[in-house]
């Protein structure tokens, strides 16, 4: 650490970044937390704004000695104050100056009264240090020169045009702007749905502000909002369809309730907010290539405005073009780590066993996981590849073929490592041979997984592989109709 | 020291704790002169009774020179858009070189850490150079739990699981 003076420091107690104190109780138990207000006085005192009682007051009654670490504002450099509580003041110009501030801000937020200056506690400054090497070393150079900045839609779009710039796969570039949108624009409910193999479907992949059954939910070709812009390639903002949409539901409810179970398919949600006032679904493209279509609800009918379709045209043609880098990224993904090919003849699915651990599995970043000695039921239906689990619509298609296939190589020997390219060798997946958006179709499983049946997870372990995990006994059957 | 909880963690403060939030590590040495530190990672363990927090090796020095005397420990998860905080305090049972694996968690949370900062002005690439590895593990077990969110409600222990 190096020592420097306080009174070159007084722009890191201007309230931009909060600065945190460390106090100690007398029997030596730390206590941390982060201070409204820290006042400059002179170049070996300052003043600390106490708003309410609290634990930090009693533990400089107990014991006067604390630490501080501020940030310079500007660069973000770190700074360590050895200190030393001196005196409380409870009227005075100090006191005067520092209950100004805060009323500032109570005034503002309607706290008058409420939030107000207690005390100004006076502490003795010890020593200051600059925290040595607390940015790395030659990355130093990064000036914070719009802090704190107004979020203005242009600031927001570089935002969300950086996020989709730097992610680093599928799933963190559209869960990434997704998020972004409802942090910056209030964007609650949104979704983003890629063609099928068949190109006749549209699959939700990423999802925000629809709970439960986000992901996976259909929408046709050419039927409905979503359908239609994926048919026309043509942005679409609507208000009241939301009323048909239940419409339909009940009567399949009232079908249901009559014992007509045999002439519902398979329940595929329906993607959307079952209230939805306005909705804009726009088209995702590259070239004249349907990459897929981003869709926004709300509930309120004025959420959506005409700013808002050039704007999100801007965004959802910059998604398309970093789903199109991503998809072009696993068509190069390198072949020079073959899987444990089958002998030549054999489908996969009467491969032999493939037995220990090809990689290593890398730590998931849910720091708990969930496990049952309950069995879990899978049922794959051969007529439409769908599975169920537990008698509840899971997946379908290729990815449906894809689980099946993991889980029944599991099942004759214990296997749990599996690698990208396997997949797309096996002819019985029907992966396409080019832009087979194998990624989107691992991310929906991993995902309606996590929903309907989170014993079990397919975690990446690193690039083009991925391992299973079974956190509760499972059962396989297969049938012909569902 | 104070009477462990032995309240394990619930799924709220875990979903709260692995988003990215910002850490502070306050610990006191034998004469009980305090020490502030930021973190860069932390990770509950299956028991939910304890948790690893990451430290940079190149600024932890008195941190770990603190806990080797005295293991008890004060962290402080706060959320900066709202303010949202909590204290874990605890007693150190493990302190030492972060394993290999930890290196990518560690980057993975405080990316996720840069995004949130991102929102309110600070460049993400500040946030993602904070010194970071190699790093120093420091496991603990967590005897009590603090709302720590400014305002008159904050101190207040969190007796129960649910937040």
């Amino acid at each position: 650490m190096t020592a420097v003076r306080l009174e070159q420091l007084v722009r890191c107690f201007e309230g931009i970044t909060p600065c945190a104190i460390a106090t100690a109780s007398a029997d030596g138990t730390p206590n941390i937390t982060y201070l409204s207000q820290v006042q400059y006085i002179d170049a070996t005192h300052i003043a600390l704004s106490r708003q309410f009682f609290n634990k930090t007051q009693q533990n400089l009654s107990e014991n006067p000695r604390a630490s501080l670490q501020f940030y310079d504002p500007l660069t973000f450099h770190a700074y360590h104050a050895a200190i030393r509580f001196d005196h409380s003041e409870t009227s005075g110009p100090l006191f005067d100056a520092m209950s100004a501030r805060i009323q500032v801000i109570a005034t503002h937020t309607g706290m008058a009264g409420v939030f107000r200056l207690v005390g100004a506690d006076v502490c003795e400054v010890l020593s200051v240090e600059r925290v040595e090497e607390f940015l790395i070393p030659g990355a130093e150079t990064v000036r914070l020169s719009h802090v704190p900045g107004v979020m203005t839609e242009l600031r927001g779009l570089q935002l969300v045009s950086d996020r989709i710039n730097r992610a680093r796969d599928l799933d963190d570039l559209l869960t990434g702007a997704l998020t972004a949108l409802e942090e910056l624009f209030g964007l609650r409910h949104s979704m983003v749905l890629l063609p099928d193999e068949s190109g006749q479907r549209l699959i939700t992949i990423a999802s925000r502000g629809y709970g439960e059954s986000g992901i996976g939910a259909e929408a046709q070709l050419g039927s409905g909002l979503i359908g239609t812009v994926a048919a026309t390639h043509k942005l679409l903002r609507v208000s009241g369809l939301g009323q048909e949409l239940r419409y339909g539901r009940a009567i399949r409810e009232r079908v249901r309730d009559q014992g007509g179970d045999a002439l519902l398919t398979p329940e595929i949600p329906l993607p959307g907010l079952p209230d939805a006032a306005s909705q804009l679904a726009l088209p995702m493209l590259v070239g004249d290539e349907l990459i897929g279509v981003i869709v926004f609800e709300s509930q309120s009918n004025l959420a959506m405005r005409l700013w808002h379709e050039s704007f999100l045209q801007i965004l959802a043609n910059q998604i398309a073009i970093g789903l199109d880098r991503m998809r072009q990224q696993e068509d190069d993904e390198p072949s020079s780590t073959p899987p444990p090919a089958p002998p030549a003849g054999t489908s996969s699915l009467d491969a032999p066993l493939a037995r220990g651990r090809t990689a290593q599995v890398a730590e998931p970043i849910s720091s708990f996981q969930v496990s049952s000695d309950k069995v879990r039921k899978f049922q794959f239906f051969r007529n439409d590849d769908c599975v169920f689990v537990d008698g509840e619509y899971l997946v379908r298609n290729v990815p449906g073929k894809i689980l099946w296939k993991i889980l029944n190589e599991h099942q004759r020997g214990a296997r749990t490592q599996f690698t990208n390219r396997e997949l797309r060798l096996d002819p019985t997946l029907g992966l396409p041979p080019i832009k087979d958006n194998l990624e989107s179709r691992l991310i929906l499983l991993r995902k309606r997984l996590a929903e309907k049946c989170p014993e079990v997870r397919l975690v990446p372990t690193q690039r083009g592989r991925f391992a299973l995990e079974l956190g509760c006994p499972v059962e396989l059957t297969e049938r012909d109709h569902s | 020291m104070a009477p462990s909880t032995q309240t394990p963690l619930s799924d709220e403060l875990i979903a709260f704790l692995a988003q990215g939030v910002s850490l502070l590590v306050g610990t006191c040495d034998a004469s009980r002169t305090p020490h502030t530190l930021r973190a860069t990672g932390v990770r509950v363990h299956d028991d939910r009774r304890h948790a690893t927090v990451y430290l940079p090796a190149v600024t932890s020095r008195n941190t770990v020179t603190d806990v080797a005397a005295n293991p008890r420990v004060a962290v402080l998860v706060s959320q900066p858009l709202d303010h949202r905080s909590f204290q874990m305090k605890g007693t150190v049972t493990r302190v030492g070189p972060a394993p290999p694996e930890a290196q990518a968690f560690i980057e993975e949370y405080l990316a996720g850490f840069a995004r949130v900062l991102e929102v309110v002005g600070m460049p993400y690439e500040v946030v993602t150079n904070l010194s970071h590895w190699p790093s120093v593990a420091l496991e603990f077990s967590v005897d009590d739990l603090y709302l720590q969110t400014p305002g008159p409600g904050a101190g207040a222990r969190l007796a129960g699981p649910s937040l």
